[in-house]
């Protein structure tokens, strides 16, 4: 892996903005140390088992990993995550929806059937939770199984119930990614509406960058203004850093 | 990579800030990669899917520079990593002026 060089200037082609995200928002670590909880304590068995399974697997010959994948994390730990989520842990059904593809006994047919009730479920009852967004970005991430009018549907709903400006933000844009072409009308009021009302999130700063144009960023304009998120899930705002100097480094490791 | 790090640590006391905007790493690769160049300075992570910043500077090729003024405004744009080093020094001197 190496650092693109000046002479190295790379192209990349423009990237869509209805794929699937792939960043997950991370809550951010409280100062103090908080006991944890039944769910957190469940989810790191399985972390672990996970970490062990591979191993194993790696290890093993065809008869052995045919054996090993019978048994697999998964397979073991998706009940245990099932009745948390149906006594009512938001975050088990979260984990549920995220880890669908890799249980083998959904077939990719009946995912949706699976998946439906559980969006629903969270969009009801968890959507003051603090990891709301991610669900929007995994509700969609499904949209295929869960079906485009379904999807666009629930995130409307998702967009009305959410607490954060963040998660109402991303319900209204994905719905608005997702109706794009077929319904322009419809998509232009609900990216409007994250431009007047939450424009100073991600989403607000994705909504601007459907108008921009080059001149909009080039030498002695006022550089656009944006929202970036870290990796931990950290917010900042470009504006804030007005009264310095600033130097701004598109990038890749790749 | 190591440039960078130089034109921070030059800068340490004066009003400027370096902001990496990172496109098209996976998760992995990237903390892989800050671990590996050192990287201490705030760098936003768009990912692989949905790359707003870039696209609202309507970034085509990397790496992509852009250094603006106290009052926000666009002094240079281009790609070359030590062509931004004399801007970045003839802004803070005139902010410096201005401010005495």
């Amino acid at each position: 892996m190496r650092f693109k060089s000046i002479l190295g200037v790379a192209l990349i082609p423009m990237v869509a903005y209805a794929a699937d995200p792939i960043v997950r928002e991370v809550p951010v670590a409280s100062a103090s140390a908080s006991p944890i909880d039944d769910f957190t304590a469940l989810d790191t068995e399985f972390e672990a088992a996970l970490v062990e399974y591979t191993k194993e697997l790696k290890a093993a010959d065809k008869a052995q990993r045919r054996e090993l994948r019978g048994n697999s994390p998964i397979k073991r730990y998706w009940p245990r995550f099932e009745a948390m989520s149906k006594a009512g842990e938001g975050r088990a059904t979260l984990w549920l929806v995220d880890h669908i593809k890799e249980n083998r006994d959904v077939r990719s047919k009946e995912r949706g059937a699976v998946l439906t009730p559980l969006f629903q479920s969270i969009i009801d009852n968890h959507a003051d939770a603090e990891w709301f967004t991610s669900a929007v970005k995994s509700l969609n991430a499904n949209k295929k199984y869960v079906g485009i009018e379904e999807s666009v549907a629930m995130l409307e709903k998702a967009a009305k119930t959410a607490k954060s400006d963040n998660a109402k933000a991303a319900s209204l844009f994905f719905a608005a990614t997702i109706v794009g072409d077929s319904d322009p009308d419809r998509a232009k009021k609900w990216m409007d509406e994250i431009g007047e009302k939450y424009s100073n999130t991600v989403y607000g700063t994705a909504a601007r960058a459907s108008k921009a144009t080059p001149e909009d960023s080039e030498v002695g304009k006022v550089a656009p203004t944006f929202v970036g998120e870290t990796i931990d899930g950290f917010q900042f705002s470009i504006e804030d850093y007005r009264g310095k100097v600033v130097a701004l480094d598109f990038y890749g490791f790749w | 990579m190591p440039h960078l790090k130089t034109l921070v640590e030059r800068h340490e006391n004066d009003p400027f800030a370096l902001i990496g905007i990172n496109t098209g790493d996976a998760p992995d690769a990237y903390h892989e990669g800050v671990k590996e160049f050192g990287l201490t300075w705030l760098s936003a992570f768009q990912g692989q899917a949905m790359t707003p910043i870039s696209d609202l500077y309507k970034v085509r090729g990397y790496p992509t520079y852009l250094v603006l003024d106290t009052d926000g405004t666009i002094a240079y744009r281009g790609h070359s990593g030590t062509d931004i080093d004399a801007v970045v020094a003839d802004l803070l001197a005139k902010a410096k002026a201005k401010g005495k």
